[in-house]
């Protein structure tokens, strides 16, 4: 895979990154809005969310890498009834200017509780719905490895895990900012976090599951399917298997990681050192996995006929 | 393989000088992390030297593993680089807040890199190649670049400080690192894959954005002079030569920069013990001089209680005082001012300048609002340096300048504010606190002198009047009586003589002569009781041996003085006082009524009283009979008063025996006796 591929996954996996992060903030908003003072839940939430407005705009500018006239790319829209890749770049704008007018109204501290609400909502349906038109993409019968339904879900559980495991790191970076800045009431605000840890490493532990028994039907699939299958199949196991092993390595260790750090130091509390390097380290590896799976979803993919 | 060879011993030296200085103390941030470098010299120099044998041509079953151990110890020294870069950073100064999202920041491309550089593996050339090219790319470049920053921020801290040696060292050394992160960290073996493929050594460059092809032509868009290839068609030298000059340069700046930063310290460490010791010099001179101050200001209060306990005149007290406390306290003038009879006018009674000190007379009011405002509201007050000039006008008499700084205290008399003292410079020299205080501590005496004063002269009053009572009755009962008996004794006389009875005539004015002898010897022991009198310059048993020795001279009486107290009689005052009026009292009744014709005085110390004993060997009398005499009466009242005990022994012809009995002073009331006195 050259240079100018790895920018597919580079948006690809920011973006689903950044969907599951917002879903996973805006789920933890709408838990702890009730025990928190409008001021506090701002807090919690604002620099995460410049985070993911960010990820999310350095995965738009990714994506254009990979196209010969990125100038042109706002013309992909124009087939949006027959083509499932200018609803992906739809329903992606869509997303960005959701998250982008929520960061906005949340730096400016404007509107009401139930509109941010609702608007955060709708961001998470238009992201799930970009998730699902990015993976319908890949869904061609020339490309065997890629036509399953195990490449949804894939889509789907990297948003997943990789969110949980982002989110983990950027809420416990923004706590030990906001307890540096001496911001606000730092004892609530540790409560709801060592609680979102809590769920969020919970989370991240069930998908590391879900992700190794995908791999297992990808692999089983394809040695089903014979043909072309089998040849990439072939490259999985043969030439790629060292990365194969290295991503299910990786991501076990740093799913870990995390939950090893959360059970003692947030959930037994037997110790208390800092969080943010385990969980930044934690999250680095599970990334790397993840990147890591991407890269040999592009690679081992075989075209069938010309 | 020299180049190989001599790069080995630079970074092997700088990891065996970094080891020698790992047990050195010191604060520079570098310190901390010298394991690392030291580890850091070690491996690569341990590396470098087996290129050298790979260069020499090593066996070929050798080759093999030394070319896989090489890449083993590059990354290893690379990863303590690294270690290293991040720990000598981290030491320093503390960074703003916000950069702890700076690793959620660079999470997204380090996974992006690390997974990109762990996809190159896969590819048929030997595992060595890709180890060298992102050991350089994730740990050399990134740990040089660490530690060259570090170094220039040390620069920067030390050029602050003034050590401008040290700096200029870690400013050599942070370049030396930076050069490092350039010709070690970024220029790598060609590679099919970038960045690898467009800045290589090896003058390959493939476009690797578009595909893996290679290709033998340059079409790297790097600026010209920072081309590899460039450099070495100007230069000639391999990137090997300049690996071995960044070595070296890094070697010999941080190992001198650590051997100048100990002669800074050790010089640092004797300014250091300089500067202590001139502390403890400026410390034992300023005890010094305390303790001359305090002994000043004890001399003084001492002076001052002595002349108040002398009884001196109040007013030279007062001129004392006023002279004293500006020589002390360094003022310029010091003035003292009493609110007059009515209370409505504050006067100066005296004050105190650098010439002279003077009582006022006539008196001269008071018109300063801060002196006026101090004896109203009885607070001291002490210039801040803010008040308006003309709050400050009318308070020296004398200095032709106006006042730049005073404290005034108030006089306060049970509580009631009656004057003030104040103390001014004219120099812009402000009084402390402490002045203020000791000033205070003047006052306090001001107000003792004057309270002892009027005390004096109010007892003197008293004692005046009760002599002169006591004197009327002396008359009325002695001299007066004998007046009229004298006079009816003329009379009778007068009757005689006209009758012609020559021989009562003759009888009676015998009688009469009796009558004046025995008030003249009234008159004289009268005089002889008012003329003796305790004072500082005779002590009481001195006093009471001419008293004894005249009564003796007066009376005809032998009389005998026995002092057997050796040393100072130590009596309070009061007690003394009425152990003269007993013993006066005393040899009145024996000269009156004993027909004694000797008399003992016998002063003596047993336990812890003084005891005067006075025996005579006349008449007596019966003790039933004198508990109601009065004189009795008087003199055990006189030693009860002053914690004494008083007893009579007589009996008819025998004599009579009067012991009287005085508790001494303890020592500590004895020493305040003696100050109060003094």
């Amino acid at each position: 895979m050259n240079l100018r591929e790895w920018a597919l996954p580079v948006y690809t996996v920011l973006m689903q990154m950044a969907i599951g992060g917002f879903a996973a903030l805006w789920i933890l908003r709408a838990a702890v809005k009730v025990r928190l003072e409008r001021a506090e839940l701002d807090r919690l939430i604002q620099n995460p969310l410049i985070i993911l407005f960010t990820t999310v705009v350095v995965a738009m500018i990714g994506s254009h890498f990979h196209l010969s006239r990125p100038y042109l790319s706002f013309l992909a829209i124009l087939n949006f009834r027959s083509s499932w890749l200018s609803r992906e770049i739809v329903f992606t704008v869509l997303t960005f200017s959701v998250i982008a007018s929520l960061s906005l109204l949340q730096v400016t501290h404007r509107g009401r509780e139930p509109f941010l609400s609702a608007l955060g909502w709708v961001g998470i349906a238009l992201g799930s719905a970009a998730i699902y038109c990015m993976s319908r993409i890949y869904l061609l019968p020339t490309q065997v490895s890629w036509n399953t339904p195990i490449t949804v879900y894939t889509f789907y559980s990297t948003a997943v895990l990789l969110g949980s495991m982002a989110m983990a790191a950027i809420l416990v970076i923004n706590q030990k900012f906001l307890e540096i800045h001496k911001v606000g009431d730092a004892t609530v605000r540790a409560g709801v976090v060592r609680q979102a840890l809590c769920w969020l490493a919970g989370i991240a532990f069930g998908m590391l599951w879900v992700v190794v028994a995908l791999n297992v039907f990808m692999v089983l699939s394809l040695r089903s399917a014979g043909g072309i299958a089998q040849i990439s199949l072939e490259l999985l196991l043969g030439l790629y298997q060292p990365l194969w092993i290295l991503r299910l390595l990786v991501l076990l260790v740093g799913v870990g990681w995390l939950v090893e750090t959360v059970v003692t130091n947030v959930w037994k509390r037997t110790t208390s050192r800092d969080l943010t390097m385990p969980v930044y380290i934690a999250c680095l590896l599970v990334m790397i996995g993840e990147i890591l799976g991407r890269f040999l979803f592009y690679a081992t993919h075989v075209k069938m006929g010309i | 393989m020299m180049i190989y060879f001599f790069t080995g011993l630079c970074f092997s030296g700088l990891g065996l000088a970094a080891y020698l200085q790992l047990h050195h103390g010191g604060d520079l941030p570098l310190r901390k992390q010298l394991p690392w470098l030291a580890a850091f010299g070690l491996t690569c120099g341990a590396a470098s030297w087996i290129d050298m044998f790979l260069a020499s041509g090593a066996p070929q079953s050798l080759a093999g593993s030394l070319a896989i151990l090489r890449a083993a110890m590059q990354a290893l020294s690379g990863l303590l680089l690294l270690k290293f870069g991040w720990g000598i950073l981290d030491n320093l100064t503390p960074l703003p807040a916000w950069t702890i999202f700076i690793p959620g920041v660079l999470i997204v491309p380090i996974a992006y890199a690390i997974t990109y550089a762990s996809t190159t593996f896969i590819t048929p050339s030997p595992i060595e190649i890709p180890v060298d090219i992102w050991s350089r790319y994730f740990l050399y470049l990134p740990g040089s670049i660490l530690a060259g920053t570090g170094f220039l921020r040390e620069w920067n801290i030390e050029r602050k400080k003034g050590y401008t040696d040290v700096a200029n060292l870690m400013m050599g050394a942070g370049l030396a690192f930076l050069f490092e992160a350039f010709v070690v960290g970024l220029v790598v073996p060609a590679a099919p894959y970038g960045p690898a493929s467009y800045y290589n050594y090896n003058r390959v460059a493939s476009n690797a954005f578009i595909a893996d092809q290679s290709s033998p032509v340059m079409t790297s868009m790097l600026t010209a002079w920072l081309d590899y290839a460039e450099v070495l068609k100007t230069t000639g030298l391999p990137i090997e030569f300049w690996r071995m000059i960044s070595a070296f340069a890094v070697t010999f700046f941080v190992v001198r920069g650590l051997d100048v930063f100990d002669a800074t310290q050790n010089r640092q460490f004797r300014a250091l013990q300089v500067e202590r010791d001139q502390a403890q010099e400026a410390a034992f001179q300023a005890q010094i001089v305390a303790r001359q101050t305090a002994e000043s200001w004890t001399d003084a209060l001492v002076s001052i209680s002595r002349q108040i306990a002398a009884l001196e005149n109040v007013d030279d007290i007062l001129q004392c005082i006023v002279q004293m406390a500006r020589c002390l306290l360094g003022a310029d003038f010091i003035g003292l001012a009493i609110l007059n009879e009515e209370h409505s006018v504050l006067e100066i009674k005296c004050y105190a300048d650098n010439q002279q000190t003077v009582m006022v007379s006539p008196p001269v009011a008071v018109v300063n609002p801060l002196i006026l405002g101090v004896v109203s509201s009885s607070h001291e007050y002490l210039t801040r340096g803010d008040e308006a000039p003309e709050m400050l006008e009318h308070v020296t008499l004398t200095c032709d300048k106006a006042a730049s700084s005073m404290a005034v205290v108030p006089l306060n008399l049970e509580s009631h504010p009656f004057g003030a003292l104040w103390m001014a410079r004219c120099e812009p020299l402000p009084f402390s606190e402490t002045d203020a205080i000791w000033l205070e501590c003047m006052a306090d005496q001001v107000v003792i002198a004057i309270q002892h004063g009027l005390m004096t002269a109010q007892l003197q009053s008293l004692s005046i009047v009760e002599e002169r009572g006591r004197i009327a009755r002396d008359m009325h009962d002695g001299l007066a009586q004998v007046l009229g008996y004298l006079n009816l004794q003329l009379q009778t006389l007068d009757a005689l003589f006209k009758q012609g009875k020559l021989t009562s005539f003759q009888s009676e004015l015998e009688q009469m002569r009796q009558a004046i002898q025995v008030a003249n010897a009234d008159v004289r022991e009268n005089i002889l009781s008012l003329r003796t009198t305790l004072s500082n310059e005779k002590s009481l048993v001195s006093a009471l041996g001419e008293y004894f020795a005249e009564f003796g001279v007066q009376t005809g009486l032998d009389v005998a003085f026995i002092n057997d107290v050796e040393g100072n009689i130590n009596l309070s005052s009061v007690a003394e006082v009425q152990l003269v009026c007993i013993l006066q009292e005393a040899l009145t009744n024996v000269r009156k009524h004993a027909h004694a014709s000797h008399i003992r005085v016998l002063i003596s110390k047993q336990d812890e009283d003084i005891v005067m004993e006075i025996s005579d060997d006349g008449i007596g009398f019966v003790m039933h009979a004198a508990k109601l005499s009065f004189g009795l009466q008087t003199m055990r009242e006189r030693a009860q008063s002053a914690g004494g005990e008083f007893e009579v022994h007589s009996i008819p012809d025998q004599g009579t025996q009067i012991e009287c009995r005085f508790p001494c002073l303890k020592p500590e009331k004895l020493s305040q006796h003696s100050l109060a006195l003094s």
